[in-house]
């Protein structure tokens, strides 16, 4: 049973066949016996609150989460819980608010149990960079599960809760959904609340589902989206019903390839994936519409000038004053400020913020964070252009499969693992990465959608009919 | 090329404190780096509107209503040092 997803358990729930205590019990063992690493705490309460779910079943609430347990990335805040976004800056850091989508989860009865490993302050691409320790691939232990949310997406994978949520300001959904098998949305900017949700990069940050099915992330994200008067980036554009998107053919559908993105699959294991699938698009009806959009091989760089800039700037807060950490040997002021960020940071995020400091500094800033910003409005306009062509945009998710634990030494390589998803954050779309195949080493693959701003009904629609229709279906 | 004394000035910027042999490891990964965010130097971008936000309908301000936030003691309970309702640090002057 632990293999279920959302739309199952809470079925069986309602039909009496199965209790939220027992499912959530059954995933709490699985995560004793685990080795994988991808939960930091179940949290104490956890069967109480399933018991409590129970009792407000039985007495007639059937919320769309009703009972279902569900983990969270160690960077959304639940009162009264540890949320420490992996850091060591954080480690003691309790709650005092609820995140809106964590709210929402629980209105609906979600059983939020457990809250999973990540890349220290999601910085990362392979959750290697956590205070906790490394988490490891469930298809095969000596692989990364991709980062950041790679707690989350392999909670999913190892059949460790029912769903998850992540974030992704680069690519942290949607890269290690792909390693690890599971299906992960990078909703539209502004789609999700960020309120209660620990900042990375603010302009580019969404929260999002990661799930066994297209079907369990459509219902998911229906939840969780929304206007929001705690976050003002919330978008007011009314939510749709996702899951009237499933079940539906893909004939006569334009999906457009870019040729500049085809370009940077040359030499890269990811190619032959790809043009698998455009095979299969094509097969059932699909239409294949060149699109251009120039400078995506920038988006990277772009985004790994804005990002640690905005970085830099949000994790000015950690100053050994406010949250939880301060260095015991500081004797001034200024001396709690260095030391705390000094021992409360670890090395990939000190990094960033140098990098995000170097690029805001005086002499810098224009060749830089303005030409970046620059790049980012022009890349948004030629996507947005790109869409009056075709219904969604094809790419890669990953250059290959999960890669080995260790095998990123240099920061540029481990940045280079975002190079296909970095794209919907600097242009704000929504992009979704859907399992398709098992790659050379029998690892699992998954493929990307982008669709306009606001169009995930568009990812679902012909994310759902790849996972119906692909190859051993 | 990035030099020492800018790795300095950036730590100083930055409220960090590395060792001499953190800092010549940064001056090399930081060339790497910077290397890799140059790449946009040589793109041709012109008149491009920089100052739109990512959002695209964002709704009104909310109504200037005062409703309740975090308390006082809620704000501060996460502070490694607090006295009498306040964030404490050492004293700053003497």
């Amino acid at each position: 049973m632990l293999e279920l997803g959302i739309k199952e358990i809470r079925e069986k729930i309602l039909k009496h066949e199965l209790t939220s205590e027992q499912i959530t019990k059954a995933y709490i063992d699985e995560i004793k016996n685990s080795k994988l690493n991808a939960v930091v705490e179940v949290f104490a309460d956890a069967l109480t609150k399933a018991r409590e779910m129970d009792k407000k079943i039985a007495s007639g609430f059937s919320g769309k989460l009703a009972g279902v347990p569900i983990i969270i990335k160690d960077n959304i805040l639940v009162k009264g819980k540890h949320a420490s976004a992996g850091s060591r800056m954080l480690e003691n850091y309790i709650a005092e608010y609820t995140s809106t989508v964590a709210q929402k989860m629980l209105n609906e009865g979600a059983v939020l149990f457990a809250r999973a490993n990540m890349d220290e302050f999601a910085m990362g691409s392979g959750t290697e960079t956590s205070y906790y320790g490394k988490t490891f691939n469930p298809f095969d232990i000596t692989r990364s599960p991709g980062g950041s949310s790679g707690g989350s997406a392999a909670s999913v994978g190892g059949n460790l809760c029912a769903a998850a949520l992540g974030t992704d300001t680069g690519g942290s959904i949607r890269q290690p959904a792909s390693y690890c098998g599971a299906v992960g949305i990078k909703p539209t900017y502004g789609r999700v609340s960020r309120y209660g949700v620990i900042a990375f990069a603010s302009s580019l940050d969404q929260v999002g589902p990661i799930t066994k099915s297209v079907e369990d992330n459509a219902i998911l994200l229906e939840v969780l989206s929304g206007r929001d008067e705690n976050d003002e980036t919330s978008d007011i554009t009314p939510v749709a019903n996702y899951t009237a998107f499933l079940n539906k053919d893909i004939r006569g559908m334009k999906i457009g390839v870019i040729s500049s993105v085809e370009k940077m699959m040359k030499g890269l294991d990811c190619e032959a994936y790809y043009n698998k699938m455009k095979q299969f698009l094509t097969k059932h009806g699909a239409q294949l519409v060149p699109v251009e959009v120039e400078n995506m091989e920038l988006a990277l760089p772009v985004y790994y000038i804005i990002a640690p800039a905005e970085a830099a700037s949000n994790l000015a807060r950690y100053d050994g004053v406010k949250y939880t950490f301060r260095d015991k040997d500081a004797r001034n002021l200024e001396e709690i400020y260095r030391k705390s960020r000094t021992q409360g940071f670890g090395k990939e995020v000190k990094r960033r913020i140098m990098l995000g400091n170097y690029v805001l500094s005086s002499g810098y800033f224009d060749a830089y964070y303005n030409k970046a910003r620059s790049l980012q409005a022009k890349l948004r306009a030629d996507m947005l252009k790109a869409f009056n062509n075709c219904d969604v945009i094809l790419m890669p998710s990953t250059k290959g499969e999960a890669f080995k634990i260790g095998a990123k030494v240099n920061p540029v390589d481990a940045y280079m693992e975002d190079m296909f998803t970095v794209s919907a954050n600097i242009t704000g779309v929504p992009a979704i990465s859907v399992p398709f195949c098992m790659g050379k080493n029998n690892m699992p693959v998954g493929m990307q959608f982008l669709a306009p701003h606001f169009e995930e009904g568009r990812l679902y629609r012909v994310a759902d009919f790849v996972e119906k229709h692909k190859e051993g279906k | 090329m990035i030099t020492l004394k800018e790795i300095k000035h950036l730590e100083d910027l930055s409220k960090l404190e590395f060792t001499e042999q953190e800092r010549q490891n940064f001056l090399t990964e930081f060339d790497g780096i910077v290397a890799f965010a140059s790449q946009i130097n040589n793109a041709k971008v012109s008149g491009e509107d920089k100052s739109f936000i990512q959002s695209i309908n964002m709704a009104n301000l909310r109504e200037d209503v005062a409703k309740p936030g975090l308390t006082q003691a809620e704000v501060i309970s996460n502070a490694p040092s607090k006295n009498k309702g306040c964030f404490s640090v050492p004293r700053i002057m003497e």
